[in-house]
């Protein structure tokens, strides 16, 4: 194991321009020029990817050190599931790495997604919502603590793009909030989730973002996505979170309307997969993305007044108790994931859920939208591990 | 292995650079880092992706509802 870097004094307070990057051939290709000339001000790193190598390649090691030196390393989680009803070996697992890699990286904070994972193992499956219910609340709450105990840094959580209903939608960022605020944490706000939920649930931008604790946003993401035309709903289209096309103007415009709005904010990230960077004009789009955001930071920079933001520092590790768990919780995650795995058609699905112990419980199918039942159900069956 | 910029992407950059301002908060890299990142790349595999995941050439296909055009995603965020 490498040892962790020098830590340099802490930089002035301010905004980064920061990439999502990761072990990916494309994503390097096409960020390097922007990594020579100096101006990617931060690295996040999906820590818990490179599960298909055993060992970060040093010269990777490396460059995440040069940014670590600088606190200007952050760590994003994919695959925790925070919001399993059941607590696993592999969730276990997971925090005995993060907190490995905490002793080999300084990250300036840690983040996880938030939902649970529709997959019965770990690295399958994609994130999905659950109730908003005190169970909830508590079982979240627990793992963050875990995840802060783990890391001892501060930890946050990023909204999700993916809703059942409207209510769910405004709902959201309240939740949110009661879940970090025993540990202090944070929020990344995706605007591109955000303008996913804006599209698919034709919600008005300010009524959305009143509902959202605004002062606990640490971290913005942005990124490009896609169009699927909805079965359920013709002419209908449904906006997904794919990140692999560049930023649309909508998003761009989220962000100009958004930073005022975020004291604390230290970090504004380009996320976009190696899969939609694989030619020379995609990766130049990504520079070009890359320049109009940090030309949009540096504009609020020139024209706002930012004094030293909130930390999120744990006001005290409160000591673990035995890990939280719902039983029900989980025997409803299983059926819910198969029905959405295994359904030959929307219908079937739709049958099946009623049939199931979700029908008239908090879970609410009954006021699920069709257009987003059917893109569960999509994202599910994409995600499903395949037989071996 | 210098990434290589066509001329559609010496457009795309040209416009964006107007964009840009100077009051950014500069990170230095060190020439032995970025070298060992050139070397690096290549002999790079691709991340985020492992053997199992529906890959591009499994799902883009010809673009229609079924096949869409765009490569597969991470399913961090929830729809993707």
């Amino acid at each position: 194991m490498r040892a962790p870097a020098q830590s340099a004094p802490a930089p002035e307070p301010g905004i980064f321009s920061a990439l999502a990057c990761n072990l990916d051939a494309n994503i390097l290709t096409a960020a390097f020029p922007l990594l020579e000339e100096g101006r990617v001000e931060a690295l996040e790193w999906s820590f818990d990817t490179l599960f298909w190598t055993k060992q970060v390649p040093a010269w990777f090691s490396d460059l995440l050190q040069a940014y670590a030196a600088q606190h200007r390393l952050v760590g994003h989680g994919v695959y925790f599931s925070l919001l399993s009803g059941r607590w696993t070996a592999e969730q276990q697992q997971w925090l005995r790495h993060l907190r490995e890699l905490t002793k080999q990286f300084a990250f300036d904070h840690i983040t996880e997604h938030f939902g649970f994972f529709t997959g019965q193992n770990f690295h399958s499956g994609a994130p999905l919502p659950i109730p908003y219910g005190a169970n909830t609340l508590r079982l979240g709450q627990d793992r963050l603590r875990r995840m802060q105990e783990a890391c001892a840094c501060p930890v946050g959580l990023e909204n999700l793009a993916f809703a059942y209903s409207l209510e769910e939608v405004k709902r959201h960022g309240e939740f949110l909030d009661k879940l970090v605020e025993p540990v202090n944490g944070f929020l990344i706000l995706d605007l591109h989730n955000v303008f996913c939920q804006l599209h698919n649930f034709s919600v008005p931008y300010e009524e959305l973002m009143d509902l959202y604790p605004l002062e606990r946003v640490r971290e913005i993401h942005i990124s490009g996505g896609s169009w699927e035309d909805s079965g359920q709903v013709p002419g209908r289209q449904i906006r997904r979170d794919t990140h692999d096309e560049a930023v649309p103007e909508e998003v761009f415009q989220l962000l100009e309307r958004t930073l005022p709005r975020c004291p604390n904010l230290k970090y504004v990230v380009l996320e976009q997969l190696g899969t939609g960077l694989q030619t020379e004009l995609s990766q130049a789009q990504f520079r070009a993305d890359f320049s109009r955001m940090q030309a949009l930071i540096n504009q609020h920079r020139s024209t706002s007044s930012h004094p030293a933001p909130e930390g999120f520092w744990p006001q005290q590790l409160l000591p673990l108790g035995p890990v939280a768990e719902d039983a029900e919780l989980e025997a409803q995650q299983q059926q819910l994931s198969n029905i959405l795995e295994t359904a030959p058609s929307f219908e079937a699905a739709r049958q099946q859920l009623h049939a199931s112990s979700l029908a008239n419980t908090a879970w609410n199918i009954e006021g699920w939208e069709p257009h987003m039942l059917e893109t569960a159900i999509s994202i599910a069956q994409k995600w499903k591990r395949k037989p071996v | 292995m210098q990434p290589s910029v066509g001329p559609q992407a010496l457009t795309i950059e040209t416009r964006t650079s107007v964009y840009l301002k100077n009051n950014s908060t500069p990170m230095k890299l060190s020439q032995a880092v970025l070298g060992a990142v050139l070397v690096g790349l290549t002999v790079q595999t691709t991340g985020c992706i492992k053997k199992e995941d529906p890959t591009p050439k499994e799902e883009q296909g010809k673009p229609s509802k079924k096949n869409p055009k765009v490569p597969d995603s991470c399913p961090g965020c929830g729809m993707g």
